[in-house]
């Protein structure tokens, strides 16, 4: 997993709407990356509902929070409207499958999706929290929430 | 794509369907034609 002081590799993911976000793109604020395994799964659903009840809290601390995931942009699409979801973008990190997760070193070769994992990007485009979490957990908002504040954390 | 010139022997595979279940192909070898659709979902 990348470690907390690296520069976070940019890339560029298309959300639900087909809208490109392009990371460097947001420099100046802080950014959650929050990757889960797979779309359709309770826990996942858990993980994108925290960030998008956070919404307003995260742009008050000029932050924003990005899901990824290796499913397509049709199916998020589908997710998210099932879920609610309006503020908060998901990403396709579908073609090359897992190539951002992979960048980020959460990636999992045997399984074909990327770990529970939540990263933490500064302002300047560095890493300041990473942590992985059981696939079957639900992670903490609060810590990363937390670290977003501090600009910091545990790596 | 395959057996658009001449007849080919279809690759066996394995893959799981909606509800979990694995489904091999040449489990239908001799009693069924089978019908593959590669479709993209949710579109």
């Amino acid at each position: 997993m990348i470690k907390v002081g690296t520069k976070a590799p940019d890339f560029a993911l298309r959300d639900q709407n087909g809208k490109t976000v392009r990371l460097s793109a947001l420099a100046g604020k802080k950014v959650l990356l929050s990757f889960r395994p797979m779309a359709w799964t309770a826990v996942c659903h858990d993980q994108m509902k925290s960030l998008e009840e956070n919404h307003a809290q995260l742009d008050e601390m000029d932050s924003v929070a990005l899901g990824i995931g290796v499913d397509s942009v049709p199916s998020n699409k589908a997710w998210a409207e099932s879920m609610g979801i309006r503020n908060t973008r998901l990403l396709a990190d579908f073609w090359p499958h897992g190539a951002v997760a992979g960048a980020y070193g959460v990636f999992r070769e045997k399984d074909g999706f990327s770990e529970r994992a939540n990263i933490v990007i500064d302002e300047k485009g560095k890493v300041a929290f990473a942590r992985t979490y059981p696939v079957a957990e639900q992670p903490d908002i609060e810590e990363v929430l937390e670290a977003l504040r501090s600009g910091g954390g545990r790596g | 794509m395959i057996g658009r010139d001449k007849a080919a022997q279809a690759p066996d595979f394995t893959a799981t369907d909606s509800e979990g279940r694995s489904v091999t192909l040449s489990d239908f070898k001799g009693k069924k034609n089978v019908f593959l659709v590669f479709n993209r979902g949710f579109t």
